[in-house]
């Protein structure tokens, strides 16, 4: 039987099992914020309140993701004390990536070659796995599972209690939430081994929807904003630090220009003050703008995979595909556009071609 | 007009809200269309530039798509935050 004709038989069987109802997956939970875990002790206080409600899904991942990168670094590390001449296999692998980045880096900020290299080559490492987390079978997929009315109504509770309401109020809200989404469906467990058989709701009838969603326990990193906004200050924050670093206090004449003779001879050259205004309102939408465009497109495309999953798993052939190229996309985009400013940075705003 | 037939309009105009704001991807596909069209002239013409020309393409196409992202980002808090 030639290989390729059980691919094709195992893709028809996938592609029928979508239009049996109950065997369809199931849609996660779909929220900005990220997915409280376990919560911590105090709420909301926990340490002074940095720490957010609980810990998170997002968080996991980043632990992961940072477990990740220290493990392929220090294995590749350990590998440069017994290294044959000729590199073999992964090593030989990330050899010609480090390289190829090196020279790049080389080629774009010349002497600063050596102090840019850690954040190119560290911003694309971290990025791509923390992208690459979502494709993984399994991650985004099990989770704890979650009936839709008794979330709505714990996320609502939750938020009266911020709120300071008292014990009554909240239970009172709990019960209307949880009426106003379990209009049609029974809201309890399934039933029967593959957990396909609905127990009949109060009216009698067979329910409408799914009633249940999962909670991930683990999270693409990049689709908190969190994540996303530390990197871009950490972006950000080095650039400037490296253009003080080389121009030293002058470097902010680029922001704020105020040149008394050229004033006196032109008083239109007031405008040079605002182009300056201008300049530092830019940079401080960079942060804005990486950390935007870095959760955008993770965010999407968690997203995407998950509506389309839910819908026909069968496209999720396509879109797993995309959401790859995507996430070394973004994180290649973030590093060279780290190291553009960088250069941009030390050269000198006055220096002309 | 009771509180739920306002939390309803309010609602639907939150998932109108976030329709509007993807119109904002139009000017991506413009952009896009533009950097890529001229990414191919160029290669057109010097085809031996084409390692150069591409890499910086990749580039220009991932900046003009942040600006879809942006209003990708708004739409989805519209969506699911506010």
């Amino acid at each position: 039987m030639k290989k390729r004709y059980i691919v094709y038989g195992a893709l028809i069987v996938l592609l029928l099992l979508n239009f049996i109802p109950t065997l369809t997956p199931v849609l996660p939970v779909i929220q900005l914020p990220g997915e409280v875990l376990w919560e911590w002790a105090g709420g909301s206080e926990f340490l002074g309140g940095l720490f957010g409600r609980g810990f998170t899904n997002t968080f996991l991942a980043t632990l992961i993701t940072f477990s990740l990168v220290m493990i392929i670094t220090f294995s590749l590390k350990a590998k440069t004390r017994t290294a044959d001449e000729v590199p073999t296999g992964g090593y030989n692998f990330f050899e010609m990536i480090i390289e190829f980045a090196y020279g790049y880096v080389e080629n774009s900020a010349g002497k600063w070659a050596k102090a840019f290299f850690p954040f190119f080559m560290t911003f694309i490492l971290w990025i791509v796995v923390a992208n690459w987390m979502e494709l993984i079978p399994g991650v985004d997929a099990i989770g704890k599972w979650e009936n839709i009315p008794h979330h709505k109504a714990h996320l609502a509770a939750i938020d009266a209690k911020e709120q300071g309401l008292s014990e009554e109020e909240i239970h009172h809200i709990e019960e209307e939430v949880e009426h106003e989404y379990d209009a049609a469906n029974v809201g309890d467990l399934r039933q029967g081994i593959f957990l396909t058989k609905a127990p009949l709701n109060d009216a009698g009838e067979k329910p409408e929807d799914a009633d249940w969603t999962i909670v991930p326990y683990v999270r693409a990193a990049a689709t908190d904003l969190n994540f996303t906004l530390a990197v871009a200050l950490i972006s950000v924050v080095m650039t400037q630090y490296y253009g003080m670093k080389a121009q030293g206090m002058k470097y902010w004449k680029k922001f704020f220009i105020w040149d008394g003779d050229k004033i006196k001879q032109n008083p239109l050259a007031i405008m040079d003050s605002g182009v300056g205004l201008l300049e530092f309102i830019s940079e401080i939408f960079k942060i804005v703008s990486f950390a935007f465009r870095l959760l955008g497109n993770i965010f999407a495309g968690q997203v995407l995979l998950f509506v389309i999953g839910s819908l026909l798993p069968i496209a999720n052939l396509l879109f797993w595909h995309l959401e790859f190229f995507v996430g070394v996309l973004q994180a290649v985009v973030f590093a060279l556009l780290t190291l553009t400013f960088m250069s941009m940075a030390t050269q000198g705003h006055g220096e002309e071609h | 007009m009771d509180l739920e037939a306002a939390q309803a309009i309010a609602q639907g105009l939150k998932f109108l809200g976030a329709g509007l704001a993807m119109t904002g991807a139009i000017g991506a596909g413009a952009g896009v269309g533009i950097v890529v069209g001229g990414a191919v002239q160029g290669i057109a013409r010097n085809p031996d530039a084409a390692g150069t020309i591409t890499g910086n393409m990749i580039l220009g196409v991932a900046l003009a798509e942040a600006v879809a992202i942006y209003a990708l980002v708004v739409a989805l808090i519209l969506i699911f935050v506010a």
